[in-house]
């Protein structure tokens, strides 16, 4: 699938800033949903979902919680609950307008009571189908069941943004791992128009299981390419889903963004993304 | 013993005895001016010279041999206790000659050690004496105060640097991983239990679900009660688990802790190392400053915070030396005691000896962020700046603060310099002085007064005489005859050098010495109040500009003796010239 947002005006998509999972919002995160909309010329809306679900526990009179340093459990009265969801989305969906504000970037905001999943998939479907998920806390552990739900529900996303808890890095060259080589049009081309906002070119990183299979690839894209002032290219042979070579030659290249296909060897449902999120320094893109 | 009986107090007698034979002279008689001196006045003719620009001016006092002799035998003498009572009159002449002999024996002796007061870097703030060789304290001050300069510039680029940021973060998400996965395990465990961990925007909270959704409290209150109480014990259960993960954080924080401080000593420590390493090979052979900068170097890693803080706040203000904030004063370098290059030993001549002027002070300055008051200067006294040479005090002075003589007196016992002031400085509270190491006492005191004052001196401060085993006296008068006349024309030529004056004519210096002896009580004797002579060669060259002339004559000294209404002018007036 083609990674693409529609442009401001359009009504066809837009970023998605989805908060509220946790307290916290990644700088980085919310950085890379700017220059996705500066590159696609496009704009970012902030949701801040309020999970339905901590509605239904404070309905309990034994709800309560152990807050965050773990130093004693507290009363969930739904009263405090509001309060506390108000402020929290407050406080975060100002700090999304700012970078907006800074970035000279379209902005909105919506606040939504609602399971997160459905709240996102809805707000994309009235929208769509060109839009970009970005998650705004930093990855944690259990996130790649949550990152296989987006990709599995939200079905009016061409692609997600996440940050890992490193990721602080979102000017220079933007890295593009492709594994198949009938992937390599769109994946060049959503890297080219990144990478003019992140201020760096393009880094074809050609990943591969066995040398010989990498080795074809390698031709088969030199061969597409040509000898004009193409990208970069690297191959890396990442046996079995190793993510430590391709986390290592982004550090190296200093990558503003990685951008990868979802359910593919180097990021699938099926392997734990946590090697490559806590490993690298720029936000991570993944497309269908 | 080398007292000497002190003569002093003969002066005002014989000064009165000559005014009295003055007044007779005063009627114009030849014989009554020399009966007034006691002698035939002095014959220009018999001084050998037309003006004083002939003669060798004199470079020390007239007569005084048996005083500066006693001040040389003090000032050699080794051992404690051998310091110096000079009973002078109180002319600053006298004064001046004690000086110029000091300064004779100063260039004998050999150019004193500097010393430092450094920091501890302890609970207890004190400082460290450290004695280095001469002349290098300054720039060992200013070294260091580099160092901080250089680490101001430094530390705050180290701690900015992506490879820092990103070793921090790894070591924070670590940490922050281990317990996301302690959390996300028991989530497993609960969901399969049908409970659900979930997230709050203030922290966690556990809840009944069926199908991967939080029951309804209504649905929750229609099951059987046997069931509920089931859900409550999961949940209780879970609640424990969960605060039992957390629980078991401390030591995890403590880990976390202690990485980070690896990590910050890791990054200072790299650019504390180079910053100290010129200064560590320079001052290599000080005994103690290998010590000292290992406990700098220790410190500086440990605060390499404040560099940091320093830097952020100064970032929009006009640049100024790091060295200089009080929140690093702790790392100053206070020199004690120091000379230039060519100096000898030193002579400091304190006037006014109270205790900050002899012993010292210490300065505190506003650190700022409500932390305490920091020692931002220690400054030496004169005890410090004279160590290794000569400390010239006044008894008038001393007699008046007893306790001052008295905090002297122990310092003189101890053969050392402690700072330890009677009252705390203003504004600072009691305990805040920080201790400092004392410096060893190496100096001779000299003090000096008329014998009055040293009779005071011993009334208030009786036990202050035993540490003076040397008494130098100065003679007010001098036996005249020929050799001591010539001398005194010397002298007179001397005076008349060191104030730059035009030269004095045979005729006025005649005049001069016939006052000298005058002054003595015409006792066959010429007084040494050098000060009164000098003052009348100065009044005379004044006559003499006025009058047009290059050179002083008899007739401008004779002015200057009017001016001053001295009964010798009379006397003189038949008998000179």
């Amino acid at each position: 699938m083609i990674a693409h947002v529609a442009a401001a005006g359009e009504g066809r998509g837009r970023v998605v800033l989805w908060l509220g999972a946790s307290a916290q919002a990644s700088p980085s995160a919310i950085e890379a949903a700017m220059l996705l909309a500066r590159a696609y010329e496009s704009e970012v809306e902030s949701l801040f979902v309020e999970d339905r679900q901590l509605f239904d526990l404070a309905e309990f009179p034994f709800a309560r919680v152990l807050d965050q340093a773990g130093e004693g459990w507290h009363a969930l009265p739904r009263e405090n609950l509001e309060r506390e969801m108000h402020f929290l989305g407050a406080a975060l969906q100002r700090q999304v307008a700012d970078a907006a504000r800074r970035a000279a970037i379209p902005y909105s905001a919506r606040v939504v009571r609602d399971d997160p999943l459905s709240a996102v998939a809805s707000v994309c479907a009235e929208n769509g189908p060109w839009n970009m998920v970005a998650i705004a806390e930093p990855f944690g552990a259990g996130d790649e069941q949550r990152l296989a739900q987006v990709f599995a529900s939200v079905l009016d996303t061409t692609g997600v943004v996440i940050a890992g808890p490193l990721a602080r890095r979102t000017q220079g060259p933007v890295v593009a791992a492709v594994e198949q080589f009938e992937r390599l049009g769109p994946m060049l081309k959503a890297a080219e128009r990144l990478a003019s906002v992140t201020g760096g070119n393009v880094k074809l990183m050609l990943i591969g299981n066995r040398p010989d299979e990498l080795g074809w690839l390698e031709g088969e894209v030199r061969l597409l390419l040509g000898d004009s002032n193409g990208p970069e290219v690297e191959t890396v042979l990442a046996a079995s889903g190793d993510v430590v070579p391709v986390a290592e030659a982004v550090r190296r290249h200093k990558g503003a963004f990685l951008l990868a296909q979802y359910g593919g060897q180097l990021v699938s449902a099926e392997t734990s993304l946590r090697p490559l999120a806590s490993a690298l320094e720029c936000p991570l893109l993944l497309v269908r | 013993m080398f007292f000497k009986r002190a003569r002093q107090d003969k002066k005002k007698s014989k000064e009165s005895q000559a005014e009295a034979a003055g007044a007779k002279g005063a009627n114009g008689s030849a014989v009554a001016g020399e009966a007034l001196l006691g002698r035939t006045a002095v014959d220009p003719k018999t001084l050998g010279f037309e003006t004083t620009a002939e003669i060798e001016p004199a470079e020390g006092p007239v007569g005084q041999a048996r005083a500066l002799e006693q001040l040389a035998f003090g000032a050699g003498m080794k051992g404690p206790g051998y310091n110096i009572r000079v009973i002078a009159g109180d002319d600053s002449e006298c004064r001046a000659a004690v000086r110029g002999k000091l300064q004779e024996l100063a260039r004998e002796a050999a150019r004193p050690a500097d010393w430092v007061c450094v920091g501890y870097f302890d609970p207890g703030g004190g400082y460290r004496a450290l004695k280095l060789k001469a002349g290098t304290a300054p720039k060992f001050a200013e070294g260091m105060a580099q160092v901080i300069d250089r680490l101001a510039d430094a530390l705050p680029v180290a701690f900015a640097a992506d490879d820092y940021e990103l070793k921090r973060r790894a070591i924070e998400e670590e940490f922050r991983f281990s317990r996301e996965d302690a959390l996300e395990a028991l989530r497993r465990e609960a969901e399969a239990q049908n409970i659900a961990l979930l997230r709050t925007p203030a922290g966690i909270a556990v809840a009944p679900i069926l199908d991967g959704r939080v029951v309804k409290s209504d649905v929750f209150n229609s099951v059987p009660e046997s069931l509920q109480r089931e859900v409550h014990a999961k949940i209780a259960a879970l609640e424990a688990e969960i605060e039992q993960i957390l629980a078991e954080r401390p030591g995890a924080e403590k880990a976390r802790r202690e990485r980070l401080i690896a990590l910050n000593e890791q990054i200072a420590g790299r650019q504390v190392r180079a910053a100290l390493e010129d200064i560590m090979s320079g001052f290599a052979d000080v005994a103690g400053m290998e010590r000292y900068l290992k406990a700098a170097g220790r410190d500086l890693v440990r605060n390499a915070g404040v560099f940091l803080t320093i830097a952020s706040r100064e970032s929009l203000k006009v640049p100024v030396s790091a060295s200089n904030d009080a929140r690093l004063a702790r790392y100053r370098v206070h020199v004690m005691a120091t000379s230039d290059d060519g100096a000898h030993a030193p002579i400091i001549d304190e006037a006014n000896p109270t205790y900050a002027n002899l012993f010292g002070r210490i300065e505190f300055g506003a650190a700022g962020d409500g932390q305490p008051s920091q020692v931002v200067r220690i400054k030496p006294g004169a005890l410090h700046r004279a160590n290794g040479g000569f400390l010239l005090l006044d008894a008038r002075a001393l007699s008046a603060a007893p306790e001052i003589t008295e905090a002297l007196a122990r310092t003189l016992e101890a053969q050392e310099i402690r700072f330890d002031p009677p009252t705390d400085p203003v504004g600072v509270v009691t305990g805040e002085i920080p201790d400092l190491d004392s410096i060893p006492l190496n100096l001779k005191l000299v003090v000096l007064g008329d014998a009055a004052a040293h009779r005071q001196l011993a009334r208030v401060a009786p036990y202050f005489k035993r540490h003076f085993k040397v008494e130098a006296v100065f003679d007010d008068a001098v036996e005249r005859s020929p050799e001591t006349v010539a001398a005194y024309a010397r002298l007179i030529a001397g005076i008349v050098a060191k104030n730059q004056l035009k030269p004095v004519e045979v005729g006025g210096v005649a005049k001069l010495i016939d006052e000298a002896a005058r002054k003595a009580g015409g006792n066959g004797k010429l007084s040494l109040e050098i000060g009164h002579i000098a003052d009348l060669c100065r009044e005379a060259d004044h006559w003499a500009q006025s009058a047009g002339r290059n050179i002083t004559s008899g007739d401008d000294v004779e002015r200057a003796l009017k001016e001053r209404g001295s009964p010798a002018v009379g006397a003189s007036e038949g008998s000179a010239s």
